[in-house]
């Protein structure tokens, strides 16, 4: 009974009933109520989104023109570009005060101007993707490189360029877009641009379903292979993308508290159910010195630090396929069963599935088609460090593109380098994982289920990415003499 | 694009392909009986590790090179797709 009411979006006979206008209308009030409390409830936080309304929207519209969904979908991303760029009228701010000359009315042609900027960059790039085959060569067939670096060249010239320096403040467009962008021009360069319009791009270019700087969902040719368009096939994704939302709730609740109980703390909504009730535990992302104190609170840290970052992940992804899903894609989750993963390469994939699928499509692949001359070994070394270390690392230090130019170097080295380790111990980890999975596929040991040796893998899995982590928490709020202590700490040194 | 069909297709091909992916697939699957046009990714059968055993498959066996411009690692996903690369790559 509890694992059918569990997986209520399988059942014959509610998907049935999701079909009818009753059906429809049930879901579309369920999905406003959860994503209204996912706002109330602040996991918004979680999400680098200020709101959700807009998805609200848009959900609702697709169930009132539900055969012009991708129109819908597009509007509503025009939308959101408008809302954004104009921003929530500041306090003093009335249009009685909108006068030519005035502050107010500089700052919103600033705005105005960057919505049109915004989009000017997309069509333009969509019309050029359009054209595919009359770019250069050197172009098709290093299409996304090429992209890059004509960003990369434009950042530099309104870094050097004192009349440009004011699109510097602009900058942080650059990681928001470069690998959306980057997903229309792989679907351009697979032959596909040429029958679609504008609209089929823009509401993934723009998501109205969240995501930040990352990629949920990916480009186009991801979307329309999972897009339940009607019938049946919506009725399911739109239930899974219900019971995901409530997912999401739930791994939020853990989380707050998880937040409250291990780690004391004050913002968490259990805190004061718990009537101050706490392990006070350090917090490895904040007080990494705390918890190096003795080889046992450590190793617990550095678990307890695992299991908060697959909380938060989960459910900051739950909300965002579960948006996706309502709105009629049926992707996969972003974040699944991360900790029942037994090799790494299983636990890189589930705990961030778009992320790990945006190193793959953006760096393993085109580095591993290009390196048949290498021996097998070899050429799944380079393209596992062109995805997981030196993908990694670019896709991270283009997450604050003003912020670099403007610091200087030292600073830049300064926070980044401990990343530098990260991403070459997860490398590695990978390379390594890969090459044990194709010896035991061959082998034929790879449907192995002893609990035993279930247990170690698991156990194995996590230590590698706890210990891993240590290099992976920002250098704002942990020096590297305290990495070094929690890992002398581990080692009982 | 798929350009041939399954009847016209060399029966041994496909067949050996089927017995490859036999040797990659998930844990518990089974795609003897998928159906070509099945995106076997999409599915849950294979997971992005397989594809670098089918493109090194594809390279061994057939002499494919796959380096070039255009090429969508996503084509790899179905048994008719992979075929009708064999195909294009014989003629």
């Amino acid at each position: 009974m509890i694992g059918r009411v569990y997986r209520f979006h399988d059942q014959g006979l509610v998907v049935a009933f999701a079909q009818t206008a009753a059906g429809r209308l049930v879901i579309l009030g369920t999905a406003v109520m959860l994503l209204i409390w996912h706002d109330a409830g602040h996991v918004a936080e979680l999400q680098l989104q200020d709101s959700y309304w807009i998805t609200i929207a848009a959900i609702g519209a697709m169930f009132l023109f539900p055969l012009h969904g991708r129109l819908m979908l597009s509007l509503a991303s025009f939308c959101m570009l408008l809302v954004f760029s104009l921003g929530v009228p500041e306090t003093d701010f009335s249009f009685s005060n909108l006068q030519p000359g005035t502050r107010e009315f500089e700052a919103l042609l600033r705005r105005i101007a960057l919505a049109v900027g915004v989009m000017a960059i997309l069509f333009g790039t969509f019309l050029v993707m359009k054209r595919f085959d009359d770019l250069p060569a050197p172009v098709r067939k290093y299409p996304v490189v090429s992209f890059h670096l004509a960003a990369l060249a434009g950042l530099v010239l309104i870094w050097v360029a004192p009349p440009l320096s004011f699109l510097l403040h602009n900058a942080w467009l650059i990681p928001l877009l470069i690998w959306r962008i980057g997903y229309m021009i792989l679907y351009a360069s697979h032959g596909k641009m040429r029958n679609s319009r504008f609209r089929d791009h823009l509401f993934y270019l723009l998501p109205i379903y969240g995501g930040g700087n990352l990629t949920p969902g990916k480009g186009l040719g991801h979307l329309e292979r999972h897009e339940a368009a009607a019938g049946e096939a919506l009725a399911r994704s739109q239930l899974s993308g219900l019971r995901l939302l409530m997912i999401g709730i739930v791994w939020y609740w853990a989380h707050e508290l998880m937040q409250a109980a291990v780690y004391g703390d004050q913002e968490s909504l259990f805190m004061p159910l718990l009537s101050g009730w706490t392990l006070d535990m350090p917090l490895l992302n904040e007080n990494m010195a705390d918890a190096a104190s003795s080889t046992e609170l450590a190793w617990i840290s550095i678990y307890l630090e695992l299991f908060r970052t697959v909380l938060a992940w989960a459910a900051w992804g739950a909300m965002i396929i579960g948006a996706l899903r309502l709105l009629g894609f049926n992707v996969f989750r972003n974040t699944y069963k991360p900790l029942l993963a037994t090799n790494l390469l299983d636990y890189w994939s589930r705990i961030n599935y778009y992320f790990k699928e945006a190193c793959v499509d953006f760096f393993f692949y085109p580095t591993f088609m290009r390196c048949g001359w290498a021996g097998p070994r070899l050429r799944l070394f380079i393209a596992v460090f062109a995805a997981a270390f030196l993908g990694n690392l670019y896709y991270h230090v283009l997450l604050y593109p003003h912020w670099t130019l403007t610091v200087g170097w030292a600073a830049v080295w300064e926070y980044w380098s401990p990343r530098l380790i990260y991403c070459f111990l997860l490398a590695g980890g990978i390379w390594v994982s890969m090459l044990r999975q194709q010896t035991m596929r061959r082998g034929g040991s790879g449907t192995s289920q002893a609990r035993l040796i279930r247990a170690r893998r698991l156990l194995g899995v996590w230590t590698f990415y706890a210990l891993i982590h240590i290099w992976n928490i920002p250098s704002d709020s942990v020096a590297f003499e305290d990495r070094m202590r929690i890992v002398a700490a581990l080692l009982g040194l | 694009m798929i350009t041939t069909t399954s009847s016209e297709r060399d029966p041994d091909t496909r067949a050996a392909l089927v017995t490859f992916l036999g040797t990659i697939v998930r844990p518990g699957g089974r795609i003897e009986d998928v159906d070509d046009s099945v995106n076997l990714f999409d599915a849950g059968y294979l997971d992005s590790l397989a594809i670098i055993q089918i493109v090194t498959y594809l390279e061994q066996t057939h002499g494919l090179s796959l380096a070039g411009p255009g090429m969508d690692p996503t084509d790899l996903g179905t048994i008719g797709g992979i075929l009708s690369m064999i195909d294009r790559a014989a003629s």
